[in-house]
């Protein structure tokens, strides 16, 4: 075995072929001693051996030991430059052995006879098989066990594959073999039996493992990055497509491992049961028992929420794979959704949803990045495990793994938005183009095709598209300029984003390795989020040239010093919030300086959102007005953004959805919306009338409780959302003399979540302000 | 034969980088580090409360040079590494002993 066998399209046979000539000449050298059963074992008994494997061999006696005939056969094979493991025992005292020992039983499960007599040998598999039923027939358990070893070693797949001791290696496929080999000697079927799929991938890391051999000349059995030319150079294939399909097969093998030996509970529990009470729980408790036969996440969300961790059992996997894709109801999201706060486990169970074929049923463009290999040597899992790792990692920052990132998680509403976006931010990945941008489409795709709001669409594609946006920034640029914090401030444009961005990118970072995440990498992210974050509260301020710069550019129909009026009268955070190309339209609508009765609207078409600016003396009930049209119009509003500048021009961009689904700009219907404004502005329509009679004409919708929490000069508000709330909310605000300086409104499955900023006159209470806000909420 | 040493602002890395390959040096190590001087660490203010960053993140640069090229690198990484403000680092020229390249067993002035 000197030389690498050159690359075939039938491996298999190369293999055998290099154990026959071994066979040929070890029973050369033992035909002398036609009493010793000499039994290949182990690789070589599997006739597996790769350039650099040990042959192991047993040598089989009746009692006298028979030293000079193994000697015959050993030393031959040594002066080769052989390695050559070697036990020689009776029968008796080989199963004594493996009774107790994991591994010796094991390579005895691929025993095969080279030379001697075959009594011996049927002595040995008849031996074999009375303990296997005996002493031993708890091997199940045990190779269970030495698989949940390699699950806790390697929770997520990684680039530098063992491919075989690793996770889904070869030797996860031995151990599913032995199991076989046990359940024929005993005589029974067995339990998993090998699919084509297993078969491929075995040949697949058989190939690699033999070029591996040969190209660093020594039984080396990791693949790092390093070595992919070399391997692929040595089987004539691109380095990286093959590194995919390496990745892809370790997949099979451990989808094969999860299936057979994923669950493993005390004895007498029944798996089935357990997991069908788990769902049913679940179900009651969350979602209704409707969705019991509809919805796989909700199986895979039982199996991660149990101690299985989160690997799907025979029974609920088969049941998967016949389903068809989700109809996405809104237990779908949620039970994805709930899947991703799983973290490891969660992952596990999609794992299972994965390879049962499911989850591509339902998430189709994920399907590319299975087993994709990633290009940079510093990422330690290729792309589906690294979108895993980076989401588990969302969750233990959530749960506190570091102090600062936990303190943010608990500012945050909601870790929806980040896991979703944690989930997908590398999506892009193995497509054309910037992944980030790609990524950030096929996500938004996505995230439509699947029901969930725009709202999140939006924030999540953004996320997407700026998951490198903070580190690059931090480990590039100079966080003391402020013109860098100033930039960063107004590309984030709030500090609800910065706060994602940030989970995101911290757990992004500890998911791709050791290289990319260090505690000095650690304190120049944090220094720059804080600064950022200092600077979007308004705790800083900044005003750099280069952002003057920036706005005279883009509105150059205005001096520099109109800029600059605009901007000295506005609140420190300005910038920061709106970011430099909203802030240029509110340029555009504030000059010249605006009439008392006039107003002026710009629009950002898009579809399904718009942006619309609208800007007019700040008067009392100025947000109630506007909300009003736009609720007449059937534009949704996702947020409102609220900001009076010193000399009381209030400009309100608010960002829409037209809720019958269609681009309002695009269909010609702005002008009205415009019309109907500037007639309300000038008193020519009766607002509340007109809102009056679409209330009555619109549907109820499901009853949510309503939550009003008052902090300080903030107003925080969750109900079910309705037509016209907005203006409600904003009417009832006013008419007890507050004044909005800022309106944040969020709607997500049916409910809105509003926070306001408010100046509040000294003699109104919190209570007076909560009883009418309930009020308003009730319609 | 000198080691330069330098600490300098992670930011700087990759225009120092550019600044010696243009002054003939095609090989350098490169560590994150932390570290004060006169800067003596940083105070932020995170949502009111402050937090006190003991060492600050500076990247330490080591180039090994003969003696007739000392100079043209100092001078390559003190103008790319330059902001002007406190915490632009440190550049240290130390003697060496001896180099030996490992693959080849080159020494001295060769192994540079």
């Amino acid at each position: 075995m000197s030389e690498g066998l050159k690359p075939s399209s039938d491996l298999g046979a190369s293999l055998r072929a290099r154990s026959n000539e071994i066979d040929g000449v070890v029973g050369g050298l033992a035909q002398a001693h036609p009493e010793l059963g000499v039994v290949a074992v182990g690789g070589y008994g599997r006739s597996e051996l790769c350039l650099h494997s040990d042959i192991d061999l047993l040598f089989l006696h009746e009692g006298q030991p028979p030293e000079e005939a193994v000697r015959s056969v050993l030393y031959p094979l040594w002066d080769a430059r052989h390695k050559v493991g070697h036990a020689t025992r009776t029968v008796r005292a080989t199963l004594a052995f493996v009774r107790d020992d994991l591994v010796g039983l094991c390579s005895l499960l691929s025993a095969r006879l080279v030379s001697g007599p075959p009594s011996l040998f049927d002595e040995l598999l008849a031996g074999l098989a009375k303990l296997l039923t005996g002493a031993r027939a708890n091997l199940g358990e045990l190779l269970a066990a030495e698989e949940h070893r390699v699950w806790e070693r390697e929770p997520f797949a990684r680039q530098e594959l063992d491919v075989k001791s690793g996770r889904g290696g070869l030797r996860s496929h031995h151990r599913l073999e032995w199991d076989r080999q046990r359940s024929r000697l005993i005589g029974e079927e067995p339990i998993l039996p090998a699919t084509s799929g297993e078969k491929a991938a075995v040949a697949t890391l058989l190939q690699v493992r033999e070029a591996l051999h040969t190209v660093q000349r020594r039984a080396a059995d990791l693949y790092p990055v390093e070595l992919r030319s070399q391997v692929g150079e040595r089987l004539g294939r691109d380095p990286t497509e093959l590194a995919t399909e390496v990745y892809g097969a370790a997949r099979t093998i451990d989808g094969a491992a999860a299936l057979r030996w994923g669950r493993v509970r005390p004895a007498g529990t029944d798996p089935i049961n357990h997991a069908g009470l788990a769902v049913i729980r679940l179900v009651r408790s969350r979602w209704g028992k409707r969705e019991l036969a509809a919805t796989p996440f909700a199986y895979a969300r039982a199996a991660a929420a149990s101690r299985s961790g989160g690997r799907l059992s025979a029974w609920e996997r088969a049941f998967v794979a016949r389903m068809g894709p989700p109809d996405w109801h809104s237990g779908d999201r949620s039970s994805l959704l709930a899947l991703l706060a799983e973290g490891t486990a969660g992952w596990e169970a999609l794992l299972g949803l994965w390879e049962a074929g499911w989850l591509t049923r339902a998430l189709p463009e994920l399907s590319h990045v299975r087993g994709l290999a990633q290009v940079a040597p510093f990422h330690q899992h290729p792309v589906d495990a690294h979108l895993g790792a980076t989401v588990a990692n969302v969750v233990d920052l959530a749960d506190g793994a570091i102090d600062w990132c936990g303190e943010i998680a608990d500012q945050m509403g909601g870790l929806d938005e980040v896991l979703l976006a944690a989930f997908l931010h590398d999506i892009g990945k193995g497509l054309p183009g910037d992944h980030s941008q790609t990524g950030a489409a096929l996500a938004q795709q996505l995230l439509i095709r699947t029901g969930f709001s725009p709202t999140t669409a939006d924030t999540v594609g953004d996320a997407v598209r700026h998951h490198l946006l903070l580190p690059e920034t931090a480990f590039r640029r100079d966080t003391e300029d402020p013109e860098v914090i100033a930039f960063l401030a107004a590309s984030v444009g709030s500090l609800d984003f910065l706060r994602l961005l940030t989970l995101l990118s911290v757990a992004d970072a500890r998911a791709t390795g050791a290289d990319m995440w260090s505690p000095w990498k650690e304190s120049l992210l944090r220094a720059l989020v804080t600064k950022t974050a200092s600077l979007l509260e308004g705790t800083v301020t900044a005003l750099p040239e280069a952002v003057l710069v920036e706005l005279a550019a883009l509105v150059p129909e205005l001096s520099p010093r109109d800029i600059a009026d605009h901007l000295a009268g506005m609140p420190p955070e300005y910038l920061g919030r709106f970011g430099t190309g909203v802030v240029a339209t509110h340029l555009r609508l504030a000059h010249p300086n605006l009439g008392s009765t006039e107003v002026r609207t710009a629009v950002v078409p898009g579809a399904p959102v718009s942006n619309i600016v609208v800007a007019a003396r700040d008067r009392p009930g100025l947000l109630a007005t506007v909300a009003g049209v736009l609720a007449l119009h059937n534009l949704n509003v996702l947020e409102a953004r609220v900001v009076t500048r010193t000399d009381g021009l209030a400009i309100d961009t608010f960002r829409v959805a037209d809720s019958r689904g269609s681009d309002m700009v695009g269909q010609g219907r702005w002008p009205a919306v415009r019309e109907t404004m500037e007639r309300t502005f000038a008193g020519a329509l009766d607002l509340e009338a007109r809102l009056a009679e679409k209330r009555r004409t619109s549907p109820p919708m499901d009853a949510k409780p309503t939550d009003v929490r008052i902090t300080g000069a903030t107003i925080d508000i969750r109900t079910r959302d309705r037509v016209g709330l907005l203006h409600d909310l904003a009417l009832a605000m006013t008419s007890l003399g507050l004044s909005i300086t800022l309106a944040k409104i969020d709607t997500r499955r049916g409910e809105a979540i509003d926070v306001f900023g408010v100046a509040k006159p000294a003699h109104i209470t919190d209570q007076a302000i909560e009883a009418a806000l309930r009020a308003a909420c009730a319609g | 034969m000198k080691l330069i040493v330098a600490y300098v602002k992670p930011f700087k890395l990759d225009e120092i980088k550019d600044a010696l390959r243009e002054v003939g040096v095609t090989g350098m190590s490169v560590g994150e580090i932390r570290g004060f001087g006169r800067q003596s660490g940083q105070t932020e203010v995170y949502r009111g409360a402050e937090y006190k960053v003991e060492f600050v993140p500076k990247t330490r640069i080591e180039v090994a040079v003969g003696d007739d090229d000392v100079e043209r690198v100092v001078a390559a990484i003190e103008t790319a590494a330059r902001t002007g403000d406190i915490g632009d680092g440190k550049i240290i020229v130390l003697p060496i002993e001896e180099i030996l390249r490992i693959r080849t067993g080159e020494r001295g002035a060769e192994a540079i």
